[in-house]
Protein backbone atom coordinates (compact mmCIF):
# COMPACT_ATOMS: atom_id res chain seq x y z
CA UNK A 1 0.00 0.00 0.00
CA UNK A 2 1.28 3.56 -1.09
CA UNK A 3 0.04 6.82 0.73
CA UNK A 4 -0.94 8.41 -2.17
CA UNK A 5 -1.97 11.78 -0.82
CA UNK A 6 1.62 11.93 0.65
CA UNK A 7 3.27 11.27 -2.30
CA UNK A 8 1.21 14.33 -4.02
CA UNK A 9 1.80 16.96 -0.89
CA UNK A 10 5.70 16.16 -1.37
CA UNK A 11 5.71 17.14 -4.91
CA UNK A 12 3.02 19.52 -5.22
CA UNK A 13 4.16 21.86 -2.71
CA UNK A 14 7.55 22.61 -4.38
CA UNK A 15 5.69 23.39 -7.26
CA UNK A 16 2.91 25.52 -5.57
CA UNK A 17 5.94 28.01 -4.11
CA UNK A 18 7.68 28.04 -7.38
CA UNK A 19 3.90 29.76 -8.59
CA UNK A 20 5.05 32.36 -6.36
CA UNK A 21 7.97 33.18 -9.04
CA UNK A 22 6.93 32.46 -11.95
CA UNK A 23 5.04 34.26 -14.75
CA UNK A 24 3.35 34.21 -17.91
CA UNK A 25 3.36 30.64 -19.45
CA UNK A 26 5.66 29.17 -17.05
CA UNK A 27 3.10 29.97 -13.98
CA UNK A 28 0.72 28.13 -16.43
CA UNK A 29 2.19 25.46 -17.01
CA UNK A 30 3.01 24.61 -13.38
CA UNK A 31 -0.55 25.32 -12.11
CA UNK A 32 -1.55 23.10 -14.72
CA UNK A 33 0.80 20.20 -13.88
CA UNK A 34 -0.42 20.32 -10.10
CA UNK A 35 -4.40 20.52 -11.52
CA UNK A 36 -3.29 17.39 -13.51
CA UNK A 37 -1.74 15.77 -10.47
CA UNK A 38 -4.69 16.26 -8.81
CA UNK A 39 -6.95 14.91 -11.34
CA UNK A 40 -5.22 11.56 -11.09
CA UNK A 41 -5.63 11.37 -7.57
CA UNK A 42 -9.15 11.97 -7.91
CA UNK A 43 -9.38 9.80 -10.60
CA UNK A 44 -7.87 6.75 -8.69
CA UNK A 45 -10.47 7.57 -5.98
CA UNK A 46 -12.70 6.95 -8.42
CA UNK A 47 -11.53 4.28 -10.16
CA UNK A 48 -10.95 2.38 -6.40
CA UNK A 49 -14.91 2.88 -5.73
CA UNK A 50 -16.22 1.62 -9.07
CA UNK A 51 -14.07 -1.54 -9.32
CA UNK A 52 -15.24 -2.22 -5.46
CA UNK A 53 -18.77 -0.98 -6.48
CA UNK A 54 -19.00 -3.52 -10.01
CA UNK A 55 -16.42 -6.09 -8.33
CA UNK A 56 -15.14 -6.61 -11.80
CA UNK A 57 -11.38 -7.99 -12.04
CA UNK A 58 -8.48 -5.97 -12.24
CA UNK A 59 -7.58 -5.70 -15.66
CA UNK A 60 -11.15 -5.60 -17.22
CA UNK A 61 -11.45 -2.22 -14.87
CA UNK A 62 -8.06 -1.09 -16.16
CA UNK A 63 -9.31 -1.77 -19.92
CA UNK A 64 -12.79 -0.86 -19.58
CA UNK A 65 -13.92 2.05 -17.21
CA UNK A 66 -9.98 3.60 -16.53
CA UNK A 67 -9.72 5.19 -19.64
CA UNK A 68 -13.59 7.08 -19.15
CA UNK A 69 -13.26 7.85 -15.75
CA UNK A 70 -9.41 9.29 -16.24
CA UNK A 71 -10.75 11.39 -19.90
CA UNK A 72 -13.46 12.70 -18.05
CA UNK A 73 -11.14 13.89 -14.80
CA UNK A 74 -8.76 15.61 -17.37
CA UNK A 75 -11.44 17.40 -19.81
CA UNK A 76 -13.09 18.89 -16.46
CA UNK A 77 -10.29 21.21 -15.81
CA UNK A 78 -9.80 21.94 -19.27
CA UNK A 79 -13.12 22.53 -20.42
CA UNK A 80 -13.36 24.96 -17.14
CA UNK A 81 -10.46 26.96 -18.39
CA UNK A 82 -11.47 26.93 -22.09
CA UNK A 83 -15.50 28.15 -21.54
CA UNK A 84 -15.02 30.43 -18.26
CA UNK A 85 -11.34 31.97 -19.38
CA UNK A 86 -11.89 31.77 -23.44
CA UNK A 87 -7.86 31.40 -23.36
CA UNK A 88 -6.18 31.67 -26.54
CA UNK A 89 -4.84 28.60 -28.50
CA UNK A 90 -1.50 28.78 -27.35
CA UNK A 91 -2.50 29.24 -23.89
CA UNK A 92 -5.27 26.54 -23.93
CA UNK A 93 -2.36 23.78 -25.48
CA UNK A 94 0.23 24.94 -22.78
CA UNK A 95 -2.79 24.13 -19.81
CA UNK A 96 -3.92 20.60 -21.68
CA UNK A 97 -0.12 19.46 -21.97
CA UNK A 98 0.44 20.89 -18.13
CA UNK A 99 -2.60 18.56 -17.15
CA UNK A 100 -1.12 15.28 -19.09
CA UNK A 101 1.70 15.69 -17.85
CA UNK A 102 1.20 16.13 -14.45
CA UNK A 103 -1.59 13.46 -14.50
CA UNK A 104 1.15 11.50 -16.38
CA UNK A 105 3.91 11.89 -13.33
CA UNK A 106 1.61 11.31 -10.66
CA UNK A 107 0.76 7.81 -12.01
CA UNK A 108 4.04 6.63 -12.82
CA UNK A 109 5.37 8.45 -9.54
CA UNK A 110 2.51 6.00 -7.53
CA UNK A 111 3.52 3.09 -9.75
CA UNK A 112 7.12 2.54 -9.52
CA UNK A 113 6.67 3.06 -5.70
CA UNK A 114 4.07 0.09 -5.77
CA UNK A 115 6.21 -2.03 -8.26
CA UNK A 116 9.78 -0.94 -7.98
CA UNK A 117 11.73 0.63 -10.43
CA UNK A 118 14.99 -1.75 -10.56
CA UNK A 119 14.08 -2.92 -13.96
CA UNK A 120 14.74 -0.36 -16.53
CA UNK A 121 12.82 -1.79 -19.45
CA UNK A 122 9.48 -1.26 -17.09
CA UNK A 123 10.42 2.40 -16.37
CA UNK A 124 11.33 3.21 -20.00
CA UNK A 125 7.62 1.53 -21.46
CA UNK A 126 5.83 3.70 -18.16
CA UNK A 127 8.01 6.93 -19.22
CA UNK A 128 7.70 6.62 -22.31
CA UNK A 129 3.83 4.82 -24.04
CA UNK A 130 1.79 5.42 -20.65
CA UNK A 131 3.59 8.73 -19.81
CA UNK A 132 3.10 10.25 -23.50
CA UNK A 133 -0.47 9.00 -23.83
CA UNK A 134 -1.73 11.06 -21.51
CA UNK A 135 -0.14 14.09 -22.67
CA UNK A 136 -1.71 12.98 -26.35
CA UNK A 137 -5.10 12.57 -25.01
CA UNK A 138 -5.01 15.69 -23.67
CA UNK A 139 -4.07 17.46 -27.04
CA UNK A 140 -6.16 15.52 -28.80
CA UNK A 141 -9.40 17.06 -26.86
CA UNK A 142 -7.92 20.60 -26.23
CA UNK A 143 -7.30 20.65 -30.12
CA UNK A 144 -10.87 19.41 -30.98
CA UNK A 145 -11.83 22.26 -28.12
CA UNK A 146 -9.94 24.81 -30.31
CA UNK A 147 -11.33 23.98 -33.45
CA UNK A 148 -14.50 23.52 -32.47
CA UNK A 149 -14.08 27.61 -31.45
CA UNK A 150 -12.77 27.87 -34.57
CA UNK A 151 -15.21 27.44 -36.25
CA UNK A 152 -17.70 28.93 -33.62
CA UNK A 153 -19.61 26.20 -33.12
CA UNK A 154 -18.76 25.21 -29.36
CA UNK A 155 -21.70 22.53 -28.68
CA UNK A 156 -22.08 19.54 -26.70
CA UNK A 157 -22.10 17.27 -29.25
CA UNK A 158 -18.62 18.56 -30.45
CA UNK A 159 -17.36 18.20 -26.50
CA UNK A 160 -18.91 14.85 -26.44
CA UNK A 161 -17.12 14.34 -29.77
CA UNK A 162 -13.86 15.06 -28.50
CA UNK A 163 -13.87 13.79 -25.48
CA UNK A 164 -15.05 10.21 -26.91
CA UNK A 165 -11.64 10.35 -29.50
CA UNK A 166 -9.21 10.52 -26.10
CA UNK A 167 -11.62 8.05 -24.29
CA UNK A 168 -11.48 5.72 -27.60
CA UNK A 169 -7.49 6.27 -28.04
CA UNK A 170 -6.76 5.83 -24.30
CA UNK A 171 -8.82 2.39 -24.13
CA UNK A 172 -7.15 1.32 -26.83
CA UNK A 173 -3.94 1.30 -25.82
CA UNK A 174 -5.01 -0.26 -22.20
CA UNK A 175 -6.46 -2.83 -24.33
CA UNK A 176 -4.08 -2.95 -26.42
CA UNK A 177 -1.54 -3.68 -23.48
CA UNK A 178 -3.34 -5.75 -21.55
CA UNK A 179 -1.90 -8.67 -22.75
CA UNK A 180 1.94 -9.71 -23.49
CA UNK A 181 3.11 -10.04 -27.23
CA UNK A 182 2.90 -8.38 -30.25
CA UNK A 183 -0.27 -6.16 -29.48
CA UNK A 184 1.57 -4.88 -26.62
CA UNK A 185 4.42 -4.13 -28.83
CA UNK A 186 1.85 -2.18 -30.87
CA UNK A 187 0.21 -0.45 -28.33
CA UNK A 188 3.62 0.81 -26.68
CA UNK A 189 4.60 2.63 -30.06
CA UNK A 190 1.06 3.87 -30.05
CA UNK A 191 1.15 6.77 -28.14
CA UNK A 192 5.18 7.93 -29.19
CA UNK A 193 4.15 7.28 -33.10
CA UNK A 194 0.88 9.93 -32.38
CA UNK A 195 3.18 12.08 -30.57
CA UNK A 196 5.11 12.29 -33.59
CA UNK A 197 2.29 12.81 -35.57
CA UNK A 198 0.96 15.77 -34.06
CA UNK A 199 4.27 16.98 -33.97
CA UNK A 200 3.90 17.78 -37.55
CA UNK A 201 0.50 20.32 -37.54
CA UNK A 202 2.44 21.48 -33.89
CA UNK A 203 5.17 23.11 -36.23
CA UNK A 204 3.13 24.15 -38.56
CA UNK A 205 0.44 25.60 -36.56
CA UNK A 206 3.53 27.08 -34.56
CA UNK A 207 5.57 28.73 -37.58
CA UNK A 208 1.89 30.51 -38.57
CA UNK A 209 1.08 32.05 -35.26
CA UNK B 1 -11.94 -21.47 -40.09
CA UNK B 2 -15.23 -20.49 -38.74
CA UNK B 3 -17.52 -18.89 -41.62
CA UNK B 4 -19.30 -16.56 -39.20
CA UNK B 5 -16.23 -15.42 -37.57
CA UNK B 6 -14.88 -15.00 -41.16
CA UNK B 7 -17.67 -13.03 -41.78
CA UNK B 8 -17.47 -10.85 -39.19
CA UNK B 9 -13.51 -10.07 -39.76
CA UNK B 10 -14.01 -9.61 -43.57
CA UNK B 11 -17.49 -7.07 -42.58
CA UNK B 12 -15.25 -5.01 -40.10
CA UNK B 13 -12.16 -4.41 -42.42
CA UNK B 14 -14.80 -3.51 -45.13
CA UNK B 15 -16.12 -1.04 -42.52
CA UNK B 16 -12.88 0.26 -41.62
CA UNK B 17 -11.69 0.69 -44.88
CA UNK B 18 -14.76 2.73 -45.89
CA UNK B 19 -14.33 4.71 -42.97
CA UNK B 20 -10.79 5.97 -43.60
CA UNK B 21 -11.16 6.49 -47.21
CA UNK B 22 -14.73 8.59 -46.05
CA UNK B 23 -12.57 11.08 -43.88
CA UNK B 24 -9.95 11.37 -46.37
CA UNK B 25 -12.20 12.56 -48.66
CA UNK B 26 -14.56 14.23 -46.26
CA UNK B 27 -11.82 16.31 -44.41
CA UNK B 28 -10.81 17.27 -48.03
CA UNK B 29 -14.22 19.00 -48.54
CA UNK B 30 -13.86 20.92 -45.30
CA UNK B 31 -10.56 22.43 -46.89
CA UNK B 32 -13.00 23.94 -49.67
CA UNK B 33 -14.41 26.25 -47.76
CA UNK B 34 -18.22 26.17 -48.18
CA UNK B 35 -20.66 24.23 -45.58
CA UNK B 36 -17.78 24.22 -43.49
CA UNK B 37 -19.91 23.22 -40.47
CA UNK B 38 -21.72 20.22 -41.84
CA UNK B 39 -18.88 18.83 -43.52
CA UNK B 40 -16.81 19.17 -40.17
CA UNK B 41 -19.16 17.22 -38.18
CA UNK B 42 -19.80 15.15 -40.59
CA UNK B 43 -15.99 14.07 -40.80
CA UNK B 44 -16.25 14.24 -36.65
CA UNK B 45 -18.85 11.80 -36.52
CA UNK B 46 -17.31 9.29 -39.11
CA UNK B 47 -14.04 9.30 -37.04
CA UNK B 48 -15.89 8.85 -34.08
CA UNK B 49 -17.15 5.57 -35.84
CA UNK B 50 -13.89 4.70 -36.82
CA UNK B 51 -12.31 4.67 -33.70
CA UNK B 52 -15.15 2.60 -31.99
CA UNK B 53 -14.72 -0.04 -35.14
CA UNK B 54 -10.71 0.11 -34.16
CA UNK B 55 -11.56 -0.59 -30.53
CA UNK B 56 -14.12 -3.18 -31.10
CA UNK B 57 -11.95 -5.47 -33.88
CA UNK B 58 -9.03 -4.81 -31.01
CA UNK B 59 -11.31 -6.54 -28.69
CA UNK B 60 -12.43 -9.63 -30.78
CA UNK B 61 -9.24 -10.53 -31.91
CA UNK B 62 -7.40 -9.88 -28.18
CA UNK B 63 -10.35 -11.58 -26.80
CA UNK B 64 -12.81 -13.82 -29.10
CA UNK B 65 -16.35 -14.76 -27.79
CA UNK B 66 -16.03 -12.74 -25.05
CA UNK B 67 -19.03 -10.17 -23.99
CA UNK B 68 -17.75 -6.78 -24.00
CA UNK B 69 -19.02 -5.03 -20.74
CA UNK B 70 -19.60 -0.74 -21.18
CA UNK B 71 -16.54 0.53 -22.58
CA UNK B 72 -15.17 3.27 -24.49
CA UNK B 73 -16.22 2.88 -28.24
CA UNK B 74 -19.95 3.01 -27.04
CA UNK B 75 -19.22 6.23 -25.67
CA UNK B 76 -17.66 6.77 -29.45
CA UNK B 77 -21.04 5.93 -30.86
CA UNK B 78 -23.10 7.90 -29.09
CA UNK B 79 -20.88 10.65 -30.12
CA UNK B 80 -21.35 9.80 -33.44
CA UNK B 81 -25.33 10.26 -33.35
CA UNK B 82 -24.31 13.73 -31.14
CA UNK B 83 -22.28 15.25 -34.04
CA UNK B 84 -24.52 13.81 -37.21
CA UNK B 85 -27.16 15.89 -35.66
CA UNK B 86 -25.02 18.79 -35.01
CA UNK B 87 -23.96 18.33 -38.94
CA UNK B 88 -27.96 17.96 -39.55
CA UNK B 89 -29.11 21.13 -37.05
CA UNK B 90 -26.04 23.11 -38.58
CA UNK B 91 -27.66 23.21 -42.33
CA UNK B 92 -29.14 25.94 -43.31
CA UNK B 93 -32.55 26.05 -43.50
CA UNK B 94 -34.85 28.74 -43.96
CA UNK B 95 -38.31 27.04 -42.23
CA UNK B 96 -37.16 26.96 -38.14
CA UNK B 97 -40.66 25.65 -37.47
CA UNK B 98 -40.74 22.47 -34.75
CA UNK B 99 -43.07 20.16 -36.31
CA UNK B 100 -43.65 18.45 -32.78
CA UNK B 101 -46.45 16.45 -34.69
CA UNK B 102 -44.03 14.51 -36.57
CA UNK B 103 -41.17 14.56 -34.20
CA UNK B 104 -43.18 13.40 -30.91
CA UNK B 105 -44.63 9.89 -32.98
CA UNK B 106 -40.87 9.15 -34.04
CA UNK B 107 -39.55 9.95 -30.75
CA UNK B 108 -41.87 7.25 -29.23
CA UNK B 109 -41.42 4.92 -32.23
CA UNK B 110 -37.90 4.97 -30.70
CA UNK B 111 -38.58 4.58 -26.77
CA UNK B 112 -40.69 2.00 -27.92
CA UNK B 113 -37.66 0.06 -29.56
CA UNK B 114 -35.45 0.91 -26.47
CA UNK B 115 -37.80 -0.56 -23.89
CA UNK B 116 -37.19 -3.90 -26.34
CA UNK B 117 -33.79 -3.73 -26.61
CA UNK B 118 -33.63 -3.24 -22.82
CA UNK B 119 -35.97 -6.67 -22.64
CA UNK B 120 -34.02 -8.47 -25.10
CA UNK B 121 -30.43 -7.37 -23.64
CA UNK B 122 -30.92 -6.18 -19.77
CA UNK B 123 -28.17 -3.72 -20.83
CA UNK B 124 -31.01 -0.87 -19.30
CA UNK B 125 -28.10 1.89 -18.37
CA UNK B 126 -26.67 1.58 -21.74
CA UNK B 127 -29.67 1.16 -23.70
CA UNK B 128 -31.35 4.42 -21.97
CA UNK B 129 -28.26 6.02 -22.83
CA UNK B 130 -27.94 5.13 -26.91
CA UNK B 131 -32.09 5.95 -26.61
CA UNK B 132 -31.62 9.43 -25.51
CA UNK B 133 -28.44 10.11 -27.87
CA UNK B 134 -30.64 7.91 -31.20
CA UNK B 135 -33.49 10.13 -30.20
CA UNK B 136 -31.43 14.23 -30.27
CA UNK B 137 -30.54 12.86 -33.71
CA UNK B 138 -34.32 11.07 -34.89
CA UNK B 139 -36.01 14.48 -33.90
CA UNK B 140 -33.12 16.75 -35.64
CA UNK B 141 -33.08 14.40 -38.80
CA UNK B 142 -37.43 14.23 -38.92
CA UNK B 143 -37.49 18.14 -37.88
CA UNK B 144 -35.28 18.78 -40.96
CA UNK B 145 -36.90 16.27 -43.47
CA UNK B 146 -40.45 17.90 -42.75
CA UNK B 147 -39.09 21.67 -43.18
CA UNK B 148 -37.58 20.92 -46.28
CA UNK B 149 -40.46 18.72 -47.77
CA UNK B 150 -38.63 16.26 -49.09
CA UNK B 151 -40.93 13.50 -48.19
CA UNK B 152 -44.52 13.16 -49.70
CA UNK B 153 -47.44 12.21 -47.22
CA UNK B 154 -47.33 8.98 -48.35
CA UNK B 155 -43.26 8.63 -47.38
CA UNK B 156 -44.61 9.56 -43.84
CA UNK B 157 -47.16 7.15 -43.69
CA UNK B 158 -44.84 4.82 -44.29
CA UNK B 159 -42.03 6.21 -42.02
CA UNK B 160 -44.64 5.81 -38.85
CA UNK B 161 -46.33 2.90 -40.27
CA UNK B 162 -43.11 0.49 -40.88
CA UNK B 163 -41.72 1.54 -37.55
CA UNK B 164 -45.35 0.92 -35.71
CA UNK B 165 -45.85 -2.56 -37.26
CA UNK B 166 -42.27 -3.73 -36.51
CA UNK B 167 -42.25 -3.09 -33.14
CA UNK B 168 -45.44 -4.81 -32.62
CA UNK B 169 -43.79 -7.69 -34.58
CA UNK B 170 -40.69 -7.47 -32.51
CA UNK B 171 -42.86 -7.42 -29.23
CA UNK B 172 -44.92 -10.64 -30.68
CA UNK B 173 -41.06 -12.75 -31.08
CA UNK B 174 -40.27 -11.21 -27.11
CA UNK B 175 -42.78 -12.60 -25.78
CA UNK B 176 -43.98 -15.89 -27.94
CA UNK B 177 -40.87 -16.75 -28.71
CA UNK B 178 -41.12 -20.25 -30.64
CA UNK B 179 -42.07 -20.78 -33.80
CA UNK B 180 -44.78 -17.79 -34.08
CA UNK B 181 -42.06 -15.92 -32.57
CA UNK B 182 -39.55 -16.46 -35.61
CA UNK B 183 -42.22 -15.84 -38.25
CA UNK B 184 -43.09 -12.55 -36.73
CA UNK B 185 -39.38 -11.86 -35.89
CA UNK B 186 -38.52 -12.53 -39.99
CA UNK B 187 -41.41 -10.27 -40.93
CA UNK B 188 -39.47 -7.60 -39.38
CA UNK B 189 -36.36 -7.56 -41.49
CA UNK B 190 -38.47 -7.84 -44.67
CA UNK B 191 -40.25 -4.25 -43.20
CA UNK B 192 -37.00 -2.69 -42.52
CA UNK B 193 -34.08 -3.42 -45.17
CA UNK B 194 -37.04 -2.26 -47.91
CA UNK B 195 -37.39 0.64 -46.17
CA UNK B 196 -34.14 1.07 -45.50
CA UNK B 197 -33.32 0.34 -49.46
CA UNK B 198 -36.56 2.57 -50.05
CA UNK B 199 -34.43 5.98 -48.27
CA UNK B 200 -31.14 4.84 -49.98
CA UNK B 201 -32.75 4.47 -53.86
CA UNK B 202 -34.09 8.22 -52.46
CA UNK B 203 -31.05 9.55 -51.75
CA UNK B 204 -29.39 7.98 -55.27
CA UNK B 205 -31.93 9.62 -57.15
CA UNK B 206 -31.38 12.78 -55.73
CA UNK B 207 -27.88 12.90 -55.70
CA UNK B 208 -28.29 12.12 -59.83
CA UNK B 209 -30.83 14.45 -59.95
CA UNK B 210 -28.68 16.96 -57.98
CA UNK B 211 -31.80 17.96 -55.43
CA UNK B 212 -30.98 19.61 -52.32
CA UNK B 213 -30.86 18.14 -49.00
CA UNK B 214 -30.31 14.77 -49.78
CA UNK B 215 -27.94 14.55 -47.31
CA UNK B 216 -31.03 14.30 -44.78
CA UNK B 217 -32.68 11.61 -46.95
CA UNK B 218 -29.01 8.97 -46.26
CA UNK B 219 -29.17 10.05 -42.68
CA UNK B 220 -32.83 8.53 -42.58
CA UNK B 221 -31.70 5.71 -44.70
CA UNK B 222 -28.69 4.61 -42.14
CA UNK B 223 -30.83 5.26 -39.27
CA UNK B 224 -33.66 2.38 -40.34
CA UNK B 225 -30.02 0.18 -41.70
CA UNK B 226 -28.91 0.96 -37.58
CA UNK B 227 -32.33 -0.33 -36.10
CA UNK B 228 -31.90 -3.48 -38.22
CA UNK B 229 -28.65 -3.59 -37.44
CA UNK B 230 -29.14 -3.23 -33.45
CA UNK B 231 -31.61 -6.28 -33.73
CA UNK B 232 -29.84 -8.66 -35.96
CA UNK B 233 -27.72 -12.26 -35.19
CA UNK B 234 -25.23 -14.11 -36.81
CA UNK B 235 -24.87 -13.39 -40.50
CA UNK B 236 -27.82 -10.92 -40.81
CA UNK B 237 -25.80 -8.83 -38.94
CA UNK B 238 -22.85 -9.06 -41.17
CA UNK B 239 -25.33 -8.23 -43.86
CA UNK B 240 -27.00 -5.23 -42.89
CA UNK B 241 -23.62 -3.87 -41.55
CA UNK B 242 -22.16 -3.73 -45.24
CA UNK B 243 -25.46 -1.77 -46.04
CA UNK B 244 -24.76 0.51 -42.88
CA UNK B 245 -21.31 1.10 -45.26
CA UNK B 246 -23.67 1.60 -48.49
CA UNK B 247 -25.25 4.45 -46.39
CA UNK B 248 -22.25 6.04 -45.07
CA UNK B 249 -20.82 6.41 -48.99
CA UNK B 250 -24.01 7.92 -50.05
CA UNK B 251 -23.94 10.19 -46.87
CA UNK B 252 -20.76 11.58 -48.09
CA UNK B 253 -21.99 11.57 -51.53
CA UNK B 254 -25.12 13.33 -51.02
CA UNK B 255 -23.00 15.95 -48.89
CA UNK B 256 -20.66 16.51 -51.68
CA UNK B 257 -23.80 16.97 -54.13
CA UNK B 258 -24.64 19.96 -51.58
CA UNK B 259 -21.40 21.00 -51.66
CA UNK B 260 -22.01 21.40 -55.80
CA UNK B 261 -25.61 22.99 -55.05
CA UNK B 262 -23.49 25.90 -53.27
CA UNK B 263 -20.76 26.70 -55.82
CA UNK B 264 -23.69 26.51 -58.60
CA UNK B 265 -25.51 29.24 -56.24
CA UNK B 266 -22.34 31.76 -55.75
CA UNK B 267 -21.99 31.61 -59.22
CA UNK B 268 -25.54 32.69 -60.53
Amino acid sequence: MIYAENILICIAFPLIVTLLFLRKSARRFVSCFVIGMVVCLISAYINGFIDMLIKMPTTDTAIFISPMIEEIMKILPLLFYFLIFTPKEKDMLIAAIGIGAGFATFENCCYILTSGADKLPYVMIRGLAVGVMHIVCTIFVSAGLMILRRFKTVSIAGMIGALALSMTFHALYNLLVSEQGITSYIGYALPLLSAAILYIPYKRYLEEA
Amino acid sequence: MDPLFLAEKVSTIIQIVTLIVLVVLSSRLIGKGKLILPTFFFTFSIVSVLLSDLYWITFEVMRPGERMPIAANEISECAFYLLLSASVASLKINCEKLYLKEVIPALIILVCNAALWIVWSGEWLEDIFSCIVMGVLFSTVVRRVKQTNLLPVYGWCLFYGVGALAIVLQTITIIKGGQIGKITDISTYFLIIPMCIWFDILTLRGIIKKRKNTFLLSIMGVMWAYLSLYMSPGYVYYAVLLLVNFGWVLMYLSLKNMHGEVYRDDLR
